[in-house]
């Protein structure tokens, strides 16, 4: 059922076996898995069934550092959460995320590859896309299209597209049919309830934004608010009563996909097909789940191999191309227009002009963070402040990669790439913008050293509190986060229904 | 006269072909020295090349700063031809847009001199053109191979594409 929590009376105690706070991707998904285990479930959502200024307005903060990751434009406090606005691209991490990376400190995520397959497989049906295949040749193939022939270290990273499954409406019907289950709209988070010891939950607390309070209790709880707003609860419990052993890490590693759109520029013959680089192409897939051939759109880009990335110390990358007119474009590459090197490169076909966007994996930093300021939303939460951070080693790396690109573009004969650079010949970093892929907050990992949630998302020091969503990533990669988070939202519908 | 042939005919090449470039996009130049007559037809001078397409290209201003004064070995020059013959049809203004910015670089004379000479001499020593342009292939190949390319303004190009480019804007001259 669906019930908005102003209708409440004021002090309405709520109970169930799981109380999840926040209804995105992360904690639909939960509730609805747990739901159809036999949990009882109690789905806590500040927002209502459509955007509401007032209560986005509890997400205004302060921004810091090198750019605005959008605090109020890239998040959505409503039923379904950010999938309101998401764009819907998929593509699950690679393995090589998520084993050590002996470049990127504290990068290594506490869970195998390998184990996150069938989450990953589920998640693709979630987010109604097709099977987990994302091979380059096999999608190709489906489509009738051909793939770029490019040399080494370049290499293929393929996309499917979400329709984009907008949570709230996709699965409103299972919200309201599924027994077990409640849904309160407008019940904001103002109180995560501990123990003395600050080892176990005992209720949440939420509040209207008129002031009436309702209170959860559950055996076990889920934070599920977004992946820099679950930092935010954590932190403003942490500061009432103290709250797990991960403390010194929580709100800390906060990344973003920087995101370069037109972020460079590559020419490449006229005779080539790139249909499957500049345009969504659909393709028909089927997987383990029995449930017959799905269609999906799909789109390649360019990455650099996994090889490539540890030879060359390098973070994940990826490229798609962008039609554009040459005429009009042909001068963005600075000094040397585009044509000046069409001219000089021997043997040059008549070419075509391609801006590169670019998303790109940041190195985790502990000093990318959230913190909290002394200044209260309406309903007396403390406002956060985000500080976010890209190291030097991020922009050499960023350089690197793109030069081994151009070398895999001239090695196949293909073309030349031209990217931006300062006055230290490093990718230009005021091109960066962020993804709206907001991650890393509340670390995963094996113990509280090094982080602040368990392989089990867990919190550290904490029996009965666990946190959903891409604040839990130790690293980001290079793919769209929601896949990934839906998966681990399965994962862990798993595990807590075991432990019921 | 030392060991080198000191001519300013690269400076007056490159500040004329700069000149060019200036009024293809703006119509008019403020370097001194490099009027229109320098700016309107510099080809590269050779029998077999094609008349530059300087009204063609449509480039913006090269930020490229004043070139260093070159003493030019007199050898160099019999590099020439192959020069000509590998760029056949490229207009000047490219082949120069790209050299003298590269030429703008470096260090001066001497680290111009250190840094062509290898390919100068590995020219001097072709008995054809097709040898000479085999190794130009091979040389600008084993960049890529390497994954060793050479940034300039953000062009990942071959180093030796570009010092090509240098050898014909400092060696060919203008109309």
């Amino acid at each position: 059922m669906i019930v908005d929590a102003i209708e409440l009376e004021e002090g309405t105690r709520l109970q169930a076996d799981v109380c999840v706070v926040g209804a995105g991707a992360a904690g639909i998904t939960l509730a609805l898995d747990l739901a159809r285990a036999g949990q009882t479930v109690c789905l806590l959502e500040s927002g209502g069934l459509t955007e509401e200024l007032e209560t986005q307005g509890l997400y205004e903060g302060e921004m810091a550092g090198i750019g605005d990751v959008g605090l109020t434009d890239c998040r959505v406090r409503q039923l379904g959460g950010t999938t309101n606005r998401w764009a819907g691209w998929c593509r699950p991490l690679t393995a090589e995320v998520f084993r050590p990376r002996a470049w990127m400190p504290l990068a290594e995520w506490p869970i195998e590859p390998d184990e996150m397959r069938p989450w990953y497989v589920q998640a693709q049906r979630t987010c109604e896309i097709g099977a987990l295949e994302y091979d380059a040749d096999v999608l190709a193939e489906r489509a009738g299209k051909a793939l770029l022939p490019l040399a080494s270290p370049a290499d293929h990273a393929m996309y499917q597209y979400s329709p984009p499954t907008r949570f709230g409406e996709v699965y409103r019907q299972a919200l309201e049919e599924t027994e077990g289950l409640a849904v309160y709209l407008h019940a904001n988070l103002v109180e995560i309830e501990t123990s003395e010891a600050g080892a176990q939950v005992t209720g949440i607390q939420c509040s209207t934004l008129d002031g009436k309070r309702i209170r959860c209790e559950a055996a076990r709880y889920v934070i599920a608010l977004g992946g820099v707003e679950n930092a935010r609860a954590l932190l403003a419990a942490q500061d009432r009563r103290g709250l797990g052993d991960g403390r010194e890490h929580l709100g800390r590693y906060f990344m973003d996909h920087p995101h370069f759109y037109k972020g460079g520029y590559i020419l490449l013959p006229d005779a080539l097909d790139l249909d499957l680089y500049l345009r969504r192409v659909t393709v028909s897939t089927e997987d383990e789940l029995g449930d017959g051939p799905r269609s999906v759109q799909t789109r390649a880009a360019i990455s650099l191999s996994p090889q490539a990335q540890a030879e060359h110390e390098l973070p994940a990358m990826a490229i798609t191309l962008r039609s554009v007119d040459f005429d009009a474009h042909q001068d963005d590459t600075g000094p040397l227009p585009s044509q000046a090197i069409l001219d000089v490169v021997r043997g040059s076909p008549s070419s075509r002009l391609l801006g590169l966007d670019i998303r790109a994996e940041q190195r985790p930093d502990p000093e990318s963070r959230v913190t909290l300021l002394d200044e209260v939303d309406a309903l007396g939460m403390p406002r956060l402040k985000l500080d976010w951070r890209i190291g030097p080693e991020d922009h050499a790396g960023y350089t690197r990669s793109l030069a081994l690109l151009g070398a895999a573009l001239g090695r196949a004969g293909l073309g030349r790439l031209w990217m931006p650079l300062d006055e230290d010949d490093t990718y230009d970093p005021s091109r960066y913008i962020g993804g709206c892929h907001h991650m890393g907050t509340t670390r995963m990992s094996d113990g509280a050293a090094d982080g602040v949630v368990d392989a089990q998302c867990k919190l550290h020091g904490v029996d009965n509190l666990y946190v959903a969503g891409s604040s839990v990533f130790p690293s980001a990669g290079f793919a769209n986060p929601t896949l990934t988070i839906v998966a681990l939202a399965h994962r862990l519908a798993h595990h807590l229904g075991g432990l019921s | 006269m030392s060991a080198f042939n000191r001519r300013r005919m690269m400076l007056m090449t490159l500040t004329g072909l700069g000149a060019a470039l200036t009024l293809g996009a703006c119509g008019e130049s403020d370097d001194e020295g490099s009027g229109p007559q320098d700016a309107g037809t510099p080809d590269m001078g050779a029998p077999d090349m094609d008349a530059p397409d300087m009204g063609a290209s449509d480039m913006s201003t090269p930020d490229i700063g004043p070139p260093p004064e070159v003493e030019i070995p007199e050898a160099w020059y019999g590099a020439r031809d192959t020069l000509t013959a590998w760029f056949e049809g490229a207009p000047a203004a490219a082949i120069t847009a790209v050299g003298a910015l590269w030429l703008s670089q470096r260090a001066g004379s001497e680290a111009i001199f250190d840094d062509l000479s290898p390919l100068v001499d590995e020219i001097l020593a072709t008995e054809t053109h097709e040898s000479a342009f085999a190794l130009f292939e091979q040389r600008i190949a084993e960049a890529f191979d390497r994954l060793r390319p050479t940034s300039l303004a953000g062009w990942q190009l071959a180093l030796t594409e570009i010092q090509l480019c240098a050898l014909a804007a400092l060696l060919v001259e203008p109309a």
